[in-house]
């Protein structure tokens, strides 16, 4: 089966060639592909996506488009044989967060924010919430770079309201 | 300085976790367990605001978020001159580095003793028991997100440690009254119309005494038939995931059993580690499971003494402590078990040596 290639254009002038069922994981790129009738020679361009942003949105896009396939074609598969796809999504999913920085992650989640596409958002999401779960308030502000903006007896105040937590 | 221009250079300053649209940062948030609230609104100002915010319980319910709370009651420190009259429940919870008991409201009503409990959805039912030595057919609910008590209808008869199990969104419960009828044997509530049936003919009971044979198995509880309907609760085992039971022998191991195959109480492997903790009274831990998953629970008391005279009961403290244990069957006749964490929980003043504090688990999902 032949497929739709497009180009996506970064804010920076790079062009990228992606399939479109891939590209269609954005529902603003799905959108303009319905409205504006994109031909194969005109890039879209994404004013707000860098070209080093872009590049993971795209591996992204296309290690899912083939998950999206899968689930159509194979109705009977067996419940291990799902459970073993799963696995495999998963593991490629912690691979591809594995070692991103913090910063990327927030640029990755301002690109998939604003080409609107849901399960990328979660992921980073899921992602930057494991990296604070079970961090002590010092540790979170060392993370995020947050300066404590409390007066001890603010601070005080929130310990005393939640005194079963910090006992 | 001259500051060289990059083709990748974005035109904006470096993106922040704050700078972030608010429904990104609450969807991060979100997904972080409801237990670390206190501590994430420690962190600043804007943090505490996010933390505070109704939108965080709709980001979570939105996105089909959900959390298992294991419920607790606890007996505790019966030896305290003002003791509470009701005993305590908690939810287990995890805060950063370590376990807390997390209170929750006590029944605004006389505990009933050897009272029954079942989870379904969000709430927590408390069924019959004894209140002042008589037989009850009072029926408790908890709400599990609001910590409001309520009563329900009352059930057609009083029952005592009765059996019960939730089946296709409705409560079954069983036996402890003192009725001789068959047709009073077990009742049926269904939450949607608040109403007790009677359950007839009792099929079900059929079934599940033939799980373990002799025995009643309901809700993960065993329970022996003395008559028809008196029923007595093995506190000491529970049956795990329709598949085997576990039994709690000594403080430091645990036995299992497969009643599919045999009836013969085989030693579960791999908990050496449980021997590590102090325990000081316990002739076996209590076992908590809820009738879901794979969680199973051990819970023991041991004490620590502050003070080198005989006045114990001065000076010294009771520490409650809880160890999740995970189960892997290899082949027929080995079940490994495997400690995935043991940590005090709850500390309080004085010396309480009753190994009977666990009255009660459930878990509930939101």
């Amino acid at each position: 089966m032949s497929s739709n290639m497009i180009m996506l254009k970064s804010s920076d002038g790079a062009s990228f060639e992606i399939e479109e069922a891939a590209a269609r994981k954005s529902k603003i790129i799905a959108n303009m592909i319905e409205v504006e009738c994109v031909d194969e020679d005109k890039a879209i361009p994404l004013q707000n996506v860098t070209g080093n942003i872009l590049a993971l949105v795209i591996e992204y896009c296309n290690k899912h488009i083939v998950d999206d396939d899968d689930d159509v074609a194979t109705e009977e598969a067996s419940e291990e044989e799902e459970e073993a796809k799963k696995k495999k999504v998963d593991d490629w999913e912690a691979e591809f967060m594995n070692s991103m920085s913090l910063e990327t992650m927030f640029e990755l989640l301002l690109a998939a924010n604003y080409l609107n596409i849901k399960s990328l958002i979660d992921l980073v999401c899921q992602t930057i919430a494991n990296n604070i779960k079970d961090k002590t308030p010092e540790e979170v502000r060392k993370i995020f770079s947050i300066e404590n903006d409390f007066t001890p007896e603010e601070e005080e105040e929130i310990r005393k309201e939640n005194a079963w937590a910090f006992g | 300085m001259i500051k060289t221009e990059e083709t990748k250079e974005p035109s904006e300053s470096p993106a922040t976790f704050l700078s972030l649209p608010d429904d990104i940062v609450f969807n991060c948030l979100a997904r972080v367990s409801t237990f670390s609230r206190p501590t994430l609104s420690l962190v600043s100002k804007d943090f505490r605001s996010f933390n505070a915010s109704p939108e965080l319980e709709a980001t979570r319910s939105r996105n089909g978020i959900t959390e298992d709370y294991l419920y607790v009651c606890l007996d505790l420190n019966k030896n305290n001159p003002n003791p509470n009259p009701n005993p305590s429940w908690f939810t287990v919870s995890r805060v950063p580095k370590q376990l807390k008991l997390k209170p929750i409201p006590s029944l605004p009503f006389q505990h009933p003793e050897a009272s029954t409990v079942v989870s379904l959805g969000l709430e927590i039912y408390i069924i019959g028991g004894l209140v002042n030595g008589i037989r009850s057919s009072r029926v408790f609910l908890l709400d599990s997100q609001s910590h409001q008590w309520r009563f329900l209808p009352n059930m057609r008869q009083p029952r005592v440690t009765a059996a019960a199990d939730v089946i296709n969104g409705k409560i079954y419960v069983v036996g402890g009254c003192m009725s001789k009828n068959i047709q009073d044997w077990g009742e049926i509530y269904d939450p949607k119309t608040q109403t007790w049936e009677p359950m007839l003919p009792p099929i079900y009971l059929a079934t599940q005494r033939t799980v373990v044979p002799g025995k009643l198995v309901m809700g993960g509880k065993v329970y022996d038939l003395i008559t028809d309907s008196i029923l007595n609760l093995n506190t000491n085992n529970c049956f795990v995931e329709n598949a085997f039971r576990l039994m709690s022998y000594s403080h430091h191991s645990l036995f299992w059993n497969d009643p599919k195959e045999d009836l013969v109480w085989r030693f579960v492997q791999g908990l050496e580690q449980l021997s590590k903790y102090p325990n000081f009274f316990n002739p076996h831990n209590s076992l908590a499971y809820s009738g879901r998953g794979r969680r199973v629970t051990v819970w023991w008391k041991s004490l620590v003494i502050h003070s080198r005279d005989h006045h114990c009961t001065e000076k010294c403290k009771t520490e409650i402590w809880c160890a999740e244990i995970s189960f892997a069957r290899r082949g027929l006749k080995e079940l490994w078990g495997s400690v995935e964490w043991a940590e005090s929980v709850f500390t309080f003043d004085g010396c309480d040596p009753s190994s009977d504090f666990l009255l009660h688990s459930a878990i509930v999902t939101h």
